[in-house]
């Protein structure tokens, strides 16, 4: 070695020795946005970190170091809840927002989701039998058991569910935040949050013993009935849940409407005089039927209605009515069935995806529609009109200057929005960019149609609101979204977050 | 390197007493390193080396104290990596040095040193993902101080100068870590239309204090 090498090299050696965390050289694995306690929150489960925005732009993006090996995130009504940690010693971390302040549950396993009652106070969390074991875990898992956290206390039980199932699949919680109902691949499992420990099986099966699979699971409004549409049974099943301070108990009723077939939807109608009853829709050969059907079995009080034509989707418009529509033909339908009145209308072309509901209101946007000797893109809004002498459906198209990209309601105003590509020249966007398109955002009053939005300066990949604002996210790897305040959408008050991924990361991250 | 350094002292210790040092000026152009433990530095390097280079310039007024030099370097440094196999991460500085020197010739051709100096970084963090799409980047004044030792050895004299080698190791030391909590995309935001609003995105802190070395060419004339 000549004598330039010898004095370079070990100085060489020591400038390169110490090489950074592997997870730097991971690829980017990101969970979000959730929207929690009013904020967006981000979370990079290769550098295990979480990142905050407050919409209105008053503070910067915060940065939090969360639970090692990140798996699933929830919100919270004051913050977010992230499950992982090895699976020797998987952990929950429970943040509080805005504060960042992290409380760490010991839990009985590296879950992979996590579903929060609606009332903030208990969360339940279980496997994912397709996600590999936390490093650290035994090879194999008990997929066959759930963790119910209080999360007022923090306390955290494991139960073994116990069933024939294989792994739950998901669940569904009563609107008082008392009881969850966890669905498995044939059995659903009440439990009683309160009292964990009480908890009643009810496996789904024919008398012949054919295992039902749950599809849909809905809660009544008052807690005191599960309804479930399950796979290869024109019946839905009501679970009576009968709650007391001693015990959980079930009882099944099996609904159904003589001769209907081909189960296809189940709605619960909220409001007055809808205690009792289950909307069925069943997409049957000669046309769609949609029913509702007494919880308790009386058919007596069921009401039924005919349709010419297929529908496969049942939606809750509120005030007693149900909007019937397919995904594959124009035929839309409004039902007010305690006073068994109908409407049906021919939408002006398909429907590109399930309508946006809300206030109302429903949204349908078509990808298509013939203007002229051309065709655009259009949106036709949806409502049901009580006239006095009859239920009439209400419709107005709009022409929109592409296809969405991305919509989302406001469910608090019912207004739509839309995010369309645009061209970047004419726009009101700067240029260059990465793209010759740019995302425009297009709000739509659902009462009085009035269109507002704004031009922003990037394509939208997903939208969404937040916390009085709307906020529309673009595509790049270090993470980009712009927010708008609903009330007054403009460019002037919009603002853009551009590469909060990369927020704190010198501060944070590197866990283990 | 131990034959090496002691051949390198045994050359000094015998040859003649250094000459009284006149007033003349230093040119040296190094090249070198930093290493730098600080986790934030993983940010911008998949290892702790952060490679350097610098030009300097020196004078040794002689009238001041014959073993005195002063001492003015622009120094430049930087390092890029990817990150998450999609990131562009780099760290760059522009760093300017004054310092004073403080020599002691080991006969003709051989001397050893200390030097002190002030450091004012110019130090830049950017992000991108290595398109088309906008970069994120901040540049901020981050001062500091080093103190390093060194070993110079002159190979070639003539009348009016000398040419050697040196080779210095020290520790630097930045009096607070850079804090980039200002990353934004470098658009103008004057420009007609004007951009949506952005907002800063805070990076962290990333402090570069550590050992530095270099390895150099010197010019004395």
């Amino acid at each position: 070695m000549k004598r330039g090498h010898l004095l370079v090299a070990p100085l060489a050696i020591l400038a390169a020795c110490g090489t950074r965390n592997p997870s730097w050289d991971a690829q980017l694995d990101v969970v979000g946005p959730t929207v929690a306690a009013g904020e967006l929150v981000w979370v990079n489960r290769t550098e295990a970190v979480a990142e905050a925005l407050d919409p209105s732009g008053l503070t910067g993006p915060v940065g939090f170091d969360v639970v090692s090996l990140p798996r699933a995130v929830a919100a919270t009504p004051g913050g977010f809840l992230v499950s992982g940690g090895r699976g020797d010693d998987p952990q929950l971390d429970v943040v509080s927002l805005p504060a960042g302040t992290r409380q760490t549950l010991h839990v009985a396993g590296a879950y992979d989701h996590i579903d929060v009652a609606p009332d903030g106070l208990h969360a339940v969390l279980y496997f994912d039998p397709a996600a590999p074991p936390a490093p650290g875990a035994p090879a194999a898992r008990n997929n066959n058991e759930v963790t119910v956290v209080d999360l007022g206390a923090l306390t955290a039980q494991r139960l073994a569910l116990g069933t024939e199932s294989l792994a739950p699949e998901s669940t569904a919680f009563s609107s008082q935040g008392d009881v969850a109902a966890v669905i498995l691949d044939g059995t659903v499992v009440l439990i009683d949050l309160e009292q964990p420990e009480h908890r009643v099986q009810v496996p789904l099966k024919l008398p012949g013993g054919v295992a039902l699979h749950p599809e849909e699971a809905l809660f009544a409004p008052d807690g005191r009935y599960l309804y479930v549409r399950a796979s290869g049974s024109d019946d839905v099943l009501a679970l009576e849940v009968n709650r007391t301070d001693d015990e959980l108990g079930s009882a099944v009723n099996f609904l159904f409407s003589p001769g209907a077939s081909g189960l296809a939807d189940i709605a619960v109608p909220q409001g007055p005089g809808f205690e009792r009853y289950v909307a069925a829709l069943y997409d049957g050969p000669g046309g769609a039927t949609a029913v509702l059907l007494d919880a308790t079995g009386d058919s007596s009080r069921n009401h039924t209605l005919q349709l010419a034509t297929a529908a496969d989707r049942l939606d809750d418009l509120g005030g007693g009515m149900l909007l019937i529509s397919s995904a594959s033909s124009t035929a839309v339908s409004g039902w007010e069935p305690l006073l068994d009145r109908a409407d049906t209308d021919a939408l002006p072309a398909q429907p590109v995806a399930a309508p946006r509901v809300a206030a109302g209101h429903a949204f349908f946007i078509h990808p298509a529609v013939s203007i002229g000797a051309g065709t655009s893109a259009a949106l036709t809004s949806v409502a049901l009109v009580d006239d006095g002498a009859r239920l009439r459906l209400r419709q107005n198209p709009l022409v929109l200057g592409g296809a969405p990209s991305a919509s989302v309601v406001d469910p608090a105003t019912g207004t739509l929005l839309l995010g369309i590509e645009v061209p970047r020249e004419g726009s009101a966007a700067p240029g260059p960019d990465d793209s010759e398109q740019t995302g425009s955002v297009v709000t739509v009053d659902p009462n009085t149609l009035a269109i507002g939005g704004l031009v922003l300066d990037a394509r939208v990949t997903g939208m969404g609101v937040v916390g009085g604002f709307g906020f529309a996210t673009h595509p790049g790897e270090l993470g980009d979204v712009s927010f708008f305040p609903l009330d007054d959408p403009t460019r002037a008050t919009a603002h853009r977050v551009y590469g909060f991924l990369a927020g704190h990361l010198a501060d944070l991250g590197e866990a283990p | 390197m131990t034959a090496l350094l002691t051949m390198i002292l045994a050359a000094a210790a015998v040859t003649a007493p250094a000459p009284a040092h006149t007033e003349h000026w230093l040119m040296e152009l190094s090249t070198g390193g930093a290493y730098v433990t600080d986790r934030s530095f993983d940010v911008a390097s998949r290892t702790d080396a952060l490679p350097k280079g610098d030009l300097r310039l020196g004078l040794a007024p002689g009238w001041l104290n014959r073993h005195l030099e002063l001492d003015l370097g622009l120094e430049l440094d930087g390092n890029s990596t990817s990150t998450f196999e999609t990131w562009r991460t780099g760290f760059r500085s522009v760093g300017l040095q004054l310092g004073l020197r403080y020599r002691q010739p080991l006969g003709a051709h051989f001397s050893v040193y200390g030097r002190l100096a002030g450091l004012l970084d110019f130090d830049t963090l950017q992000l991108s993902t290595g398109d088309d799409s906008l970069a994120l980047s901040q540049t901020l004044l981050s001062p500091g101080a080093q103190l390093g030792a060194g070993v110079e050895v002159i190979v070639a004299s003539w009348d009016r100068g000398r040419f050697g080698f040196n080779l210095e190791v020290g520790y630097a030391l930045h009096f607070a870590p850079a804090h980039f909590d200002g990353l934004k995309p470098d658009l103008d935001e004057s420009a007609d239309p004007a951009p949506v609003a952005f907002a800063s995105v805070d990076a962290g802190k990333v402090d570069v204090s550590g050992i530095r070395w270099r390895l150099g060419a010197v010019l004395h004339f």
